[in-house]
């Protein structure tokens, strides 16, 4: 919930891995809580499979008691409609509520984290040289403590629980989809890589955009600051019109980066990286189905189709 | 929110174009579990038949067909269908979707009746058996073997089977038509499961295009969202940063300039993410909504109660959580700026938190801010983390609702199962968009607290505005600084500063003001560059009240040195040339040798291009104060304001920097307010200034005779000789 831009990506430092292994000391001393989150994210992703599986069993009642009606041979046998409810039910609420735990313990891991990340931030600026500010305007420290901090924190609660429920969730699908039909399993891990290869394009070329956004974003906030600061000495120097002109001069290069890196973000983010794969998922299997397996796989149908709702259903609220 | 609508109104073409492309979008989302419903109920249900009426027929199946229509209806079939050769007959191409649907629904209804008619005759018999879905093949040559019988059937049983078949549902005589409308297909010839696969490559085949449509479109809104959401932002900021460079110190002081600082960057970024979230959202959102319950309703207006449920579940899940958080939310926009400000206090604070060595103090301040924000943002996000496990229970909920209900209803055949399946995704698509439309205004409380603080800092206006019509400066009295029993108190404040001050500096003299801390020095200096306006009286500069000049005329007038020796980021010549961008080099050199600012200038390596940084942290007091100087003296104006400028100059810098000054601008009108006396016991006119009030006005001989407050301050500070001195 904090502020600072929804970025997908935080700006690539030069050394990449070495930051990232830093950033993964400081969440060491998590781990214990971050193996809770695991656990959980495990547990309600499986119940949140296992769902559409049962829910599965219903279509295909419904869909049977409809053929044994037109064929006058019986009906619909509400019995095992009532009973499956029943289970889908208890499983609804199980998976909701490992779900909860999950996020719960968390959002404690990612303020923790925010937290400890200000106050050594807080502590270093007592402990660098002092000519490390000589080349630093106030705004762009502030902008470290607030701004910066946010998005990692924000990126990293996202990235990581992300990162388990996506994995539980590819698994446990790709299980389910290979006791339904190996053949529909098969399509959907063969279009993976292509939306992977064109995430990655998008993501190649969004990094660029995101440099240069906080860069000038430092700029902007750079200058704020220090007129703001200096405003009485910059009215009797008649400095106000050199002060706006380069303001503008940085707001129109914020503006150009930041609309770029806004729009490949959320193409990345959002609709490429996840609707992308729904589609093309979507579409493909629609191909499998009409090329070769509908007469084998017809009845299956419903339940395949339930389980990548699903699938669509979870990625939806980032779309 | 509504304050900022006209940098909405700058947009507005680009806002209409990205809904309409949300439209488009919303569309194509709508238009695929219609296709997919299509695949299950027509491509695999129906073994790919879209109609019952079939569209070549043997001439055998036609008659066999016809036995079982009214009169009326054979009439009806006969002028739709020509004969094609000796044993076919084909559909007309030219017919209405009506046409063909009454068509579908007599072959359906003969279809039914027949077998009705097959299950009667052949009761205990067993050569015929009626086709079910098992076999799904019917194999016609028995039937057509009856022919001739048929006209011997009593035309009782027939009425009777037809009775009976007008009253099946129309699904399941659908069902039944399909199956004979298969096997007269099969028995001309026509290969069915190559139709069936025609069918569903053709669907599919749509919906690949529509999806296509569908990104084409999302990327569009992507494009047009990012580019609006960031430009207004742009706007904004600008707006905002012009209007707040504006603002006299008195406003300034007002909004406190931590405050100012983080509205003009956070408080816009926030903004700008709240726009780009509502033109998706909150265009799609409901497109997509009545969109689907439209869809919706054409299948089936059964189940829309459980829709309504869910979205009422949701509403109070909602409400609930905003109750919970929303006061959090304005306490953690409240502790930014305070953590902000603990920083920015740190940071400008530096070289002091060395020196006393009070980094622990600081920090467990910064501590004391961090880990409220910590728990108040803690407290936010486990509420609203309960938002998602409780959605998706609602939505789940709501599939199992839809099955449960839609079961019966398939049970009763008012409904077919695809088209359960597509309700059952609609139903998941209007819940989602009823979400989206509450999340927005969710936060939209959070994105209002940010606008009202723009629109607070846009709506104020600059107490200190330039006059329509200036007035020309009086020639006889250039370089003139008049206060006319000036009375001042700061805005808002109870006390005033000043009260009935009244003097007249003159070009070529030096005025001194001295006091003790807090008797209002600087606060005469401010009321000469019109930092504030005064309360009574008037202040006039070159014999023109500075309230009837522009303040760019009046500012132009005055070298001013402030008291902080403030100087900004960039090179020394950078801010040398600060008042004059167009002075000369040598005119510059000249200044700072007059300021005694050369000799550290010209040890730096880079000169006059060495570096400042922001707050200019790596000069010394005492250089910041020689540099500021010198930028004043560029400016190359008749009047200098030295605000306490030398007190952090040791005495001999201090007269060495007075003699030159003297020499340099002899013909200038200098005010200068100072701490030490011997700064100023060489001014032709010595200011007093005790309380807000001039207590004396005279040379220091004079003021030494007969001004009790200046010779208490003199005398703390000079020698017994010097004294003595100044008395004779």
């Amino acid at each position: 919930m904090g502020g600072g831009p929804r970025a997908g990506f935080v700006e690539k430092p030069k050394n990449f891995k070495g930051t990232l292994k830093k950033l993964f000391g400081y969440l060491a001393k998590f781990r214990v809580m971050i193996a809770v989150v695991v656990v959980c994210a495990i547990l309600s992703t499986i119940f949140n499979i296992i769902g559409p599986k049962i829910l599965g069993n219903i279509t295909t009642e419904i869909y049977a008691g409809v053929m044994r009606m037109i064929a006058g041979t019986g009906g619909i046998n509400f019995e095992v409609i009532q009973k499956t409810v029943l289970i889908l039910f208890s499983i609804y609420v199980i998976s909701a509520a490992f779900s909860y735990i999950q996020s719960f313990v968390m959002v404690g891991v990612g303020q923790k984290f925010t937290y400890s990340l200000r106050k050594a931030i807080s502590e270093k600026i007592n402990k660098l040289p002092i000519q490390y500010f000589d080349k630093k305007t106030h705004g762009e420290v502030l902008s470290y403590i607030t701004n910066d901090v946010d998005t990692i924190a924000q990126n990293l609660n996202q990235s990581i629980t992300q990162l388990i429920t996506s994995l539980t969730t590819v698994i446990g699908i790709l299980i389910m989809m290979i006791t339904i039909s190996w053949q529909m399993a098969l399509v959907a891990v063969l279009v993976l890589p292509v939306s992977l290869g064109l995430v990655m394009l998008v993501v190649s070329k969004s990094q660029k955009y995101f440099k240069d956004q906080q860069q000038y974003l430092g700029h902007v906030n750079g200058h704020i600051e220090e007129m703001y600061s200096n405003h009485e000495l910059v009215k009797v120097f008649n400095g106000e019109e050199k002060s706006i002109e380069q303001f503008t001069k940085y707001n129109d290069t914020l503006y150009k980066s930041s609309w770029k890196s806004q729009f490949l973000s959320r193409l990345n983010a959002t609709d490429y990286g996840v609707c992308e794969q729904c589609w093309l998922c979507d579409c493909m299997y629609y191909g499998w189905i009409l090329r070769k397996s509908w007469r084998d796989y017809g009845w299956k149908y419903p339940e395949f189709y339930s389980i990548y709702e699903k699938i669509y259903a979870t990625n939806y609220p980032t779309c | 929110m509504l304050k900022l609508s006209k940098y909405f109104k700058t947009f507005t073409i680009a806002i209409l174009i990205a809904i309409a492309f949300l439209f488009i979008e919303a569309m194509c989302d709508l238009k695929l579990p219609d296709y997919m419903s299509d695949i299950v109920n027509i491509g695999i249900q129906s073994n790919g038949l879209e109609q019952v009426a079939p569209k070549a027929i043997s001439e055998n199946g036609f008659t066999l067909m016809k036995e079982f229509m009214e009169e009326d209806e054979i009439q009806y079939v006969e002028e739709r269908y020509v004969k094609k050769n000796q044993a076919e007959y084909a559909i007309k191409n030219d017919l209405q979707e009506e046409e063909i649907d009454k068509l579908s629904h007599i072959f359906a209804v003969s279809s039914r009746t027949m077998m009705n008619v097959i299950s009667k005759i052949s009761e205990g018999t067993e050569n015929v058996t009626a086709p079910t879905q098992e076999t799904e093949k019917l194999d016609l040559s028995p039937i057509y073997q009856m022919l001739p019988m048929l006209d011997r059937i009593p035309e009782e049983i027939i009425r009777q089977a037809r009775l009976e078949a007008s009253q099946t549902p129309e699904s399941m005589l659908n069902s039944i038509g399909l199956v004979f409308t298969q096997s007269f297909y099969e028995e001309i010839g026509i290969d069915v499961s190559k139709m069936q696969n025609q069918f569903i490559v053709q669907t599919g085949l749509k919906m690949l295009g529509i999806c296509v449509i569908g990104i084409v479109a999302s990327i569009a809104v992507g494009f047009l969202g990012s580019r609006i959401g960031a430009g207004i932002g742009r706007n904004i900021r600008n707006d905002v940063f012009q209007k707040v460079q504006s603002f006299s110190s008195a406003e300034f002081n007002n909004f406190s300039a931590a405050s100012l600082i983080t509205r003009t960057t956070n408080d816009i970024t926030q903004i700008q993410n709240f726009i780009v979230m509502m033109i998706r959202m909150l265009a799609y959102a409901p497109i997509m909504g009545i969109g689907s319950l439209i869809m919706m309703s054409q299948k089936t207006t059964e189940l829309i109660w459980t829709i309504a449920l869910a979205c009422g579940l949701i509403i109070l899940l909602i409400a609930f959580l905003f109750k919970m958080v929303l006061p959090k939310i304005k306490i953690v926009q409240k502790l930014t700026d305070k953590i902000n400000l603990v920083a920015k206090e740190n940071l400008s604070g530096l070289m002091v938190v060395r020196a006393f060595g009070t980094q622990t103090y600081e920090e467990n301040r910064f501590d004391e801010v961090n880990s409220q924000v910590m728990k108040t943002n803690k407290f936010i996000n486990r509420s609203m983390s309960m938002m998602m496990p409780s959605m998706m229970f609602i939505m789940n909920g709501l599939n199992l609702l839809i099955l449960w209900f839609g079961a019966d209803a398939i049970a009763n055949a008012s409904i077919q199962v695809g088209d359960l399946m597509a309700v059952m995704q609609y139903g998941i698509e209007v819940v989602m968009s009823f979400l989206f439309v509450s999340m927005i205004f969710v936060m939209f409380p959070r994105a209002s607290v940010s606008a009202n603080r723009i629109a607070e800092v846009l709506e104020t206006e600059s107490t200190i505005e330039d006059p329509d019509n200036p007035e020309k400066f009086d020639e006889n009295k250039m370089g003139y600084v008049e206060f006319k029993n000036v009375t001042f108190q700061y805005p808002g404040a109870d006390e005033k500063i000043l009260e009935h001050i009244n003097f007249v500096a003159k070009p070529g003299q030096t005025t001194a003001i001295i006091g003790a801390t807090g008797s209002g020095k600087t606060s005469i200096v401010n009321l000469i560059p019109r930092l504030f306006d005064v309360t009574e009286g008037e202040v006039l500069v070159n014999g023109v009240n500075v309230k009837n000049m522009t303040q760019m005329e009046l500012h132009n007038q005055i070298g001013f040195v402030p008291q902080k020796g403030n100087l900004l980021s960039g090179t020394i010549e950078f801010n040398l040339k600060y008042g004059n961008e167009e002075a000369s080099q040598e005119f510059v050199e000249k200044c700072s040798m007059v300021a005694q600012a050369t000799e550290f200038i010209e040890s730096k390596d880079e000169k006059y291009e060495a570096p400042i940084s922001q707050g200019a942290k790596n000069v010394s007091g005492g250089q910041k104060q020689r540099l500021s100087i010198a930028r004043a003296l560029v400016k190359n104006s008749p009047i200098y304001v030295f605000d306490d400028s030398f007190s952090a100059l040791d005495f001999k810098t201090d007269s060495n920097l007075r003699k030159a000054l003297k020499e340099h601008s002899k013909d200038s009108t200098l005010i200068i307010v100072a701490q030490r006396v011997s700064t100023i016991m060489h001014a032709e006119q010595i200011i007093v200034l005790n309380e807000g009030k001039i207590v004396g006005i005279g040379t220091h001989e004079e003021l030494l005779k007969n001004c009790s407050t200046y010779y208490e301050i003199a005398s703390s500070q000079l020698s017994e000789e010097e004294l003595e001195n100044g008395r004779k």
